[in-house]
């Protein structure tokens, strides 16, 4: 049995976490040095880190906090963030970067997802797809941080980016980013089922059982922000994540309930 | 003293961490004379296959990696892209492997199976260890990860390494042994 990831997704500005909500008015939230020690205590599978200015205010990618960050972690980390090239993939990669995860780029230059792919292998190459409904209704996939429309679909954007060699795809919402009311299971479903890769459900979980139902729709990983760092309906700041055995628990309800 | 190669390639940092949480001590180090004084050794790395190999010819490490294995037997713990380059040939790459286990790396092919898995596929797993008759040949050597695992595992509930399922770097005859 494989069993499915569940990941916190970390927001980098600057140099502190911050937590969004549709893909908006930032919070802190504490040190990203920090945050990794408290999820190698919990065995996290794994960690999203993305710098969320890089690409729309046009900054450079943090190596050095990237480098800290990394040294910390036990878990492999995905990064994404202004990375327009093979030559910025390799550095990442080289400093301990496992995936690299491109959205912006993605978009605008498939080409870079095929060249990633050979360089450094579709294990680690990782497309975010952001979208959100457009004027007309339909969904569209959104870059620059939610904030330029590509006209793309993101079921169809989905199935290019297979072809070019990605090996994961994150499906994130921007209207349901830190709103807690759940996965966008529909589209989950819809792009699980037009790629063989996996598909990494983000933006809206609320509650444990959500991962569950993103397993169901046919994600192989839940992704999640807010409830990894927040806690109430307050929303206090508390880096928190489940134990092992209650996310476990969570996947193997599955098969018993569906 | 455990070495952990360092041939530019992938998060070398988190298994020396790793090493250190068990209470092992052990040296990241691309330096000759380190790699020739250690009783033990690991090659890990993200990335392409021959980019891989390359890094290691570049640093002139293949005959002195040759020496430790095939001399001095040193225990040899291969992870990820350092697994993949013990193999006697990849489907992802034109240059000559280590060579070292008799297996090919190939891709998964999932043609005319029903609940085809996802890959590539990376994260925490639960191992079970079953003897295959098939894999035989190459069980002597599998040994050497097989048993890393156990002891790693045994001092964190079996869940040190995460299992790696990449696409095109499992070992045909390997399947149901480590494949991470």
């Amino acid at each position: 049995v494989i069993l499915p990831r569940v990941i916190p997704c970390l927001l980098l500005r600057n140099t502190s976490l911050v937590k969004t909500i549709r893909f908006k008015n930032p919070i802190y939230v504490g040190d990203p040095r920090n945050a990794v020690k408290i999820f190698n205590e919990r065995e996290v599978d794994e960690l999203v880190l993305l710098d969320i200015q890089a690409t729309p205010q046009n900054t450079a990618i943090q190596y050095d906090l990237i480098r800290e960050i990394v040294t910390e972690a036990f878990m492999p980390i995905g990064y994404g963030g202004h990375v327009t090239n093979v030559d910025d993939a390799r550095k990442l990669v080289t400093l301990g970067i496992e995936k690299i995860i491109l959205c912006t780029a993605a978009a605008q230059n498939p080409l870079l997802v095929s060249q990633l792919a050979r360089v450094i292998g579709s294990s680690s190459t990782v497309v975010c797809i952001d979208y959100k409904k457009n004027p007309r209704g339909k969904h569209e996939v959104f870059v620059h941080g939610g904030r330029k429309g590509t006209g793309k679909d993101p079921v169809e954007f989905g199935r290019e980016m297979e072809k070019c060699g990605a090996g994961d795809l994150i499906i994130n919402p921007i209207d349901r980013d830190g709103t807690l009311q759940g996965y966008d299971l529909p589209l989950v479903q819809a792009i699980a089922q037009s790629v063989g890769i996996p598909v990494i459900a983000c933006g809206g979980a609320g509650k444990l059982d959500d991962f569950r139902l993103a397993v169901k729709a046919g994600a192989s990983a839940a992704a999640a922000g807010s409830i990894f760092v927040s806690q109430g309906k307050h929303r206090a700041v508390l880096i928190n994540y489940p134990m092992r055995n209650d996310v476990r628990q969570i996947f193997l309800n599955i098969a018993e309930r569906g | 003293m455990i070495v952990i190669i360092d041939y530019g390639m992938g998060n070398l940092g988190s298994i020396a961490n790793m090493l250190k949480q068990i209470g092992t001590l052990a040296t990241v180090s691309g330096d000759v004379k380190q790699i020739e004084a250690a009783d033990r050794l690991i090659l890990a790395g993200v990335d392409a296959f021959d980019a891989g190999m390359q890094r290691l010819r570049e640093r002139n490490l293949i005959p002195l990696l040759v020496d430790k294995e095939l001399k001095e037997k040193v225990p040899f713990l291969g992870i990820c892209l350092g697994m993949q380059l013990l193999t006697r040939r990849s489907e992802e790459g034109q240059l000559p492997r280590l060579g070292w286990l008799d297996a090919e790396t190939v891709k998964f092919r999932f043609d005319g199976i029903q609940n085809r898995l996802r890959v590539p596929h990376m994260g925490w797993n639960e191992i079970r260890c079953r003897l295959i008759t098939r894999c035989w040949p190459i069980w002597a050597r599998s040994l050497v990860f097989i048993l890393y695992i156990h002891i790693m595992s045994a001092a964190t509930n079996g869940r040190m390494c995460w299992l790696r399922l990449i696409m095109g770097s499992i070992f045909k005859q390997l399947l149901g042994a480590p494949t991470f």
